[in-house]
Order: C-alpha cells, then structure tokens, then sequence
C-alpha cells in the first residue's frame, strides 16, 4: 500500500496521456497489493490474475477521468473490490450449474490441513479454506476490515455501501466463522 | 448490560475499535464478571479474526504485465481504427445523403468548366492570328520599297500640319 502512496503525480499525468512505461511504473507499484486484494476476495488464483488483469485495463482506460476527486488508492481499492466480486458472482453462478460445495466436504478439508506440518503452505492454505465459507460480499468486508485494516467508514466507501450494512456483514461472517469452527473445522 | 448485547458489540464494534469510551467501559465491566462471555471472546479471536492476521503477501505472477500489454496494444489499434473509420465516414458524409444533388453539381461543374476551358482556348488562338497577321505584315514591309509601315494608307495620322507637311 505504502508503493501506492509513493506513486509521483507526474507518473499518474503521464500515465493518463497514455505513457506506457509510466503505466509500466503504476502497474510495478500497485500490482501485488491489487493480487492480493483479488486473490483473497476471489479466493482463487485463477480469477485473481484475470481481475488483476481487468483492474489495470480499467486503471489505463480511466486514468483520464479519475479527476484526483478522491485518493489514488481509494480509487484502486473500489475498482480492485467491485472487480473482485464480479467475478465472484460470475464464479458462483458457474458453480450452481456444476458443483455443490457442503459444509461437511469443507470441514472435512480443513482438518486434513490442520493435520499437515508445512506452516507457510498450510497457513495459505487454511486462510483459503476459511474465506471459501464466506459468500464474497462478506469476504471483502473481512478481507478489507482483517487483512487491510480499514475502518468501517473506509470499507463504506470502498464498497459504496452505508455503515450498518458493514458492520452486518462482519457480524454475519464472525457468526459464521465461529459457528463453522463449532460444527468441527477447527481452525487451529 | 446482558450476554447478548456484549456478544453484539464482540462481534464488531469492540473487536475493530470502533466502540465509543462509555460503551467500551460497559463492555469490560461485563466481560470482567461474564466467563460465559470471555470465552465467546477468547474463541472469537482464535477463530474468526486472528486466522486472517496470518495473511502472506503473495507475489502477482509475471506473465500478468505481458497480458496487460497486450490487451493494450489491441485496444489501441482498436481506438486508431475506430477514429479512421469515423474520419473516414466524416469525408463520406456529403457524397451519402445527397447523392442526387451531388451528381448535378458535379454536372453543372463539368460544363461550367469545358465553357471556361473552350472560351479561354478560343480566345488564345484570335491572339495567336493576329499576332501572325502583325508578322506577316511586317516581313512584307520588309520585302517592299514601301517607308510608310505602320500608317494607315487612307488616312495617315501624322498629327499637326507641320508635320503632315514634312512628311
């Protein structure tokens, strides 16, 4: 986030006069922490390249109308979110047609992971197990509120949502986390 | 203030920090006499927040800015094709709508034009003769013992009397 905040005025002016390698720069600067958001959000890497992907096509075709009305980053995190969940949506109504994921199968992955001793790769991948219990619209309140750390008005924004429609959310997906755990996927 | 509403407030505004000094000294009165409470606490941590603090960063994979050139590229040929075909359309425009009309300015234009070209053509060639005839005539001045070249045989003008008289 901080390479984000870094980004020179001039790289963005240029950027939008359609300066390749100043794209180049925005792109070095805002690509992993626009991967990350995807890949937390889409929880599948697959779909987190082709939103990352989108997100900087998005960024190149607009760049001329972002105006600086708001924060650079600002800006990056609603595109990169609302992104993220239209491809979720996309997703999901592809997974209607073909698999039915049950909690039972889920709680079942979690405990072979939690069995397995690697740490980084466990950790990814019990990280990844527990954001799939999620529907996307809480997934990205918790990835923005849990891993970004931003504030309930912050995520408001992001999502152009109101307050309580936040604060419901993470309250719904908490229960849901904690209710899973108790059915017997244990986290740790 | 009761379980439900403590466990309410666990759940969000107490565990993001966003809870207001008065309420927050009420939740941990209760949480200081509820174990009930500071279990759900402990498991909400454990469970449902801390699991996320884990996160990685995980790098984008490098074939991704490859992608994005290229899309770029084709969006671009996109673009410079689109502002030709509007130009294009643009220079069009005039022959399209009016076709009719068209075709008789054209018309119109063609005779205007052949007139000018035949009148300016046979102007070109009265010049011509009588600069030969003006040739002609004064090789066969030449040709002749005759010194009154250029004045009329009939009615001379040699201007005033005295010069009539020389002459």
């Amino acid at each position: 986030l901080e390479n984000i905040h870094k980004i020179p005025e001039d790289i963005l002016k240029k950027a939008s006069d359609g300066n390749i390698e100043a794209f180049e720069e925005i792109y070095k600067s805002a690509s992993n922490f626009i991967y990350n958001i995807a890949l937390r959000i889409t929880n599948n890497r697959e779909d987190a390249e082709e939103v990352t992907h989108d997100v900087f096509i998005k960024i190149y075709k607009n760049l001329k109308n972002f105006g600086y009305r708001s924060s650079f980053t600002t800006w990056i995190y609603r595109i990169a979110v609302n992104t993220a969940l239209t491809a979720c949506r996309k997703r999901s109504r592809e997974l209607k047609r073909t698999t039915q994921y049950t909690d039972a199968i889920k709680i079942r992955y979690i405990e072979k992971i939690v069995e397995e001793k690697k740490t980084k790769e466990r950790n990814e991948t019990l990280l990844s197990s527990i954001l799939d219990i999620l529907n996307p619209d809480q997934r990205a309140c918790i990835v923005l509120r849990d891993i970004h750390e931003l504030s309930y008005k912050e995520i408001a924004k992001t999502l152009n949502i109101n307050i309580n429609t936040v604060r419901s959310r993470l309250k719904r997906a908490r229960k849901k986390l904690l209710a899973f755990a108790s059915k017997g996927g244990a986290v740790e | 203030m009761n379980c439900n509403k403590t466990q309410k407030l666990l759940l969000t505004n107490y565990s993001d920090s966003e809870i207001d000094e008065r309420l927050l000294k009420k939740v941990e009165n209760h949480l200081l006499s509820c174990n009930k409470c500071k279990r759900f606490l402990q498991t909400l941590q454990e469970r449902a927040i801390e699991p996320f603090r884990i996160n990685q960063e995980v790098h984008v994979p490098e074939e991704i800015w490859q992608r994005i050139k290229n899309t770029i590229k084709t969006i671009e040929k996109e673009q410079t094709g689109k502002l030709l075909h509007h130009l294009l359309s643009r220079i069009r425009f005039p022959f399209r709508v009016s076709r009719p009309v068209f075709a008789v300015i054209t018309a119109a234009l063609i005779i205007v034009m052949s007139v000018i070209i035949i009148r300016v053509s046979i102007t070109k060639k009265d010049r011509i003769n009588i600069y030969l005839q003006a040739q002609l005539d004064f090789l066969s001045y030449l040709a002749s013992d005759d010194d009154t070249y250029g004045f009329g045989i009939d009615d001379p003008d040699l201007g005033t009397k005295i010069e009539k008289y020389f002459m």
